[in-house]
């Protein structure tokens, strides 16, 4: 298996905070990756380097084969990226959303036609394409900017607590996306606070105040934290932190 | 006092229906979920019972206080956390704290005890923006200006979404002591494990249909069908494979194993194990288990 994403003590301080302290992992090709941690710990810092967007104070990491020192252009147009927050224009319709991003990453007008179609298709929109992004509720929404974040078919994609806030269906319905993009070897990098989601992850990492305390499959950190379910496994980390959330 | 009362409240925005003649009771010192999808009129519903919106038909009370009539008077006795960060970004934590009380004509000193357990774990960043604090933080400071008044009712829209889970916890906890305090609080999450948390929950659908009221219990017990926790080496081919097995009702993945409903029982067991191990399939193993909220959640779905 090929690496996707390697780190060598990454690191980011913020003066004299140490946000990211040395952390150091692989993520697989086609893997779903699971990166988990308390509000504060650093994921976000964390991801924020690996996608380009912010310069690492030391360290190493390649992205897709690209360095987040040198090639911050070159990762940003073989990953694709979605958060919570904000991921697609609430005042463009549906369609307009497509095109955009479709635009933006140098898609042609035929293939934006074509991935316009198949999402509509796919995720069941077909009546709403004229629709204000705005007024689709959350769980619809979070769906198209699962797929607009993928429409270039990125090498990576990496999720931000996708998640947050959406019903149990919707949720299962999230995922089943995540794991078709899998399946047509789309690497997964996700961060989440559901714990049942933490399961579906082929590997997991844990950090805790900036620093990577467990890296394992699912099945195994049970194994070692002796626990039942991956809630668990969270909790005996994540208990152990002395930073209070920043 | 005398807790929240609804009913038949309707709402409509336009041609989109967000209440559905909805009728509650909720008791003095109670602690109820609200739970449901989104599009639900959840958020609405706070809405009007803080105030904030007037429902097309019905009524309701909160202390015994008409929505309509005695607005001013509720404002008052109600704490307020919504959905989203509501709070003076560019304040810091301390001056937000202040002019919420300030507003309510009181103080931080007069009504510290209510709030010190929450806000002592803020109380290092009181100089900070509240602009700048993360998740965590801002949930933890809009419960405290929310408090900060002494309020009867809490009505708290999904105050947890986005926070770890050891947070969760330990904000549940504070929920629990401010029940022990007398005050009702009303809530409303998309986590299954805090809705059984509650007292009492009400599970309402899209379009704002109130389908059941009961308590955590009564509703895993209205759950009326064998279910069976399902386990394999390859679990995502598995899900796949439980679905397009033909005595199956339902499938649905839950953390570790995948749950799944048949439509005749006992027989379906023993074929399902040889059929599973037909397609190939390892380390199989099938466990009848009691179905939890999230269980019944999907299956009123």
């Amino acid at each position: 298996m090929k690496n996707v994403i390697e780190t060598d003590r990454l690191t980011k301080r913020f003066g004299i905070f140490t946000a990211v302290d040395q952390i150091s992992f692989e993520v697989e090709e086609g893997e779903i990756f699971g990166f988990l941690g308390a509000n504060g710990a650093g994921k976000t810092t964390a991801m924020r380097m690996l996608c380009g967007l912010s310069v690492p104070t030391s360290g190493k990491a390649r992205v897709a084969g690209f360095d987040v020192y040198k090639q911050q252009e070159e990762i940003k147009k073989h990953i694709g990226y979605m958060s919570q927050k904000f991921s697609l224009y609430n005042d463009l319709k549906v369609w307009e959303n497509i095109r955009l991003f479709g635009g933006i990453y140098g898609l042609s007008k035929k293939q934006i036609a074509a991935k316009t179609e198949e999402f509509l298709y796919a995720l069941g929109l077909e009546s709403e394409r004229d629709t204000m992004v705005n007024s689709l509720p959350l769980g619809w929404k979070q769906k198209l900017a699962f797929s607009v974040a993928v429409i270039h078919e990125p090498r990576i994609v990496f999720l931000d607590e996708p998640t947050g806030g959406v019903d149990p269906v919707t949720r299962r319905q999230f995922w089943e996306l995540i794991y078709q993009a899998s399946a047509r070897g789309i690497t997964t990098f996700v961060t989440t606070h559901y714990m049942d989601e933490a399961e579906y992850c082929n590997r997991v990492s844990i950090m805790v105040d900036g620093r990577i305390e467990a890296f394992n499959t699912p099945s195994a950190l049970k194994i070692t934290f002796k626990a039942n379910n991956m809630n668990e496994v969270f909790h005996a980390l994540a208990r152990k932190a002395q930073r209070i959330d920043n | 006092m005398n807790g929240v009362h609804i009913q038949n409240i309707s709402k409509k925005y336009g041609s989109v229906t967000a209440l559905q003649t909805i009728s509650l009771n909720i008791g003095d010192g109670e602690l109820f979920g609200l739970i449901g999808p989104d599009g639900a009129g959840k958020t609405t519903l706070f809405r009007i019972l803080t105030t904030l919106l007037l429902p097309d038909s019905g009524s309701a009370s909160v202390c015994g206080l008409d929505i309509i009539k005695d607005l001013k008077e509720i404002r008052m006795r109600v704490g307020y956390m919504p959905g989203r960060f509501s709070l003076y970004q560019d304040l810091t934590v301390e001056e937000n704290l202040s002019f919420f009380a300030s507003v309510f004509n009181t103080t931080i000193a007069d009504n510290y005890e209510l709030v010190r357990d929450i806000y002592v774990q803020i109380e290092p960043f009181k100089h900070r923006r509240a602009g700048k604090l993360s998740g965590g933080m801002k949930q933890k400071l809009a419960l405290c200006c929310a408090l900060i008044h002494r309020p009867d009712v809490l009505f708290l829209d999904e105050p947890t979404t986005g926070v770890d889970p050891v947070s969760r916890v330990e904000f549940w906890d504070m929920l629990d002591k401010l029940k022990r305090q007398g005050i009702t609080i009303l809530v409303s999450t998309p986590y299954m494990d805090e809705a059984s948390r509650c007292d009492r929950i009400a599970l309402l659908m899209r379009s704002g249909v109130c389908l059941s009221v009961d308590t955590p219990e009564g509703i895993r017990r209205s759950f009326n069908k064998p279910l069976y926790a399902v386990r394999a080496k390859n679990m995502y081919p598995l899900l796949e494979e439980l679905r397009n097995y033909e005595g199956t009702l339902s499938c649905y993945a839950f953390g570790d194993s995948h749950h799944l409903t048949l439509k005749s029982y006992k027989k379906d067991i023993i074929h399902l194990q040889s059929y599973l191990k037909e397609k190939g399939f390892t380390n199989v193993t099938i466990e009848s288990i009691e179905a939890g909220i999230e269980d019944c959640f999907i299956n009123e779905m």
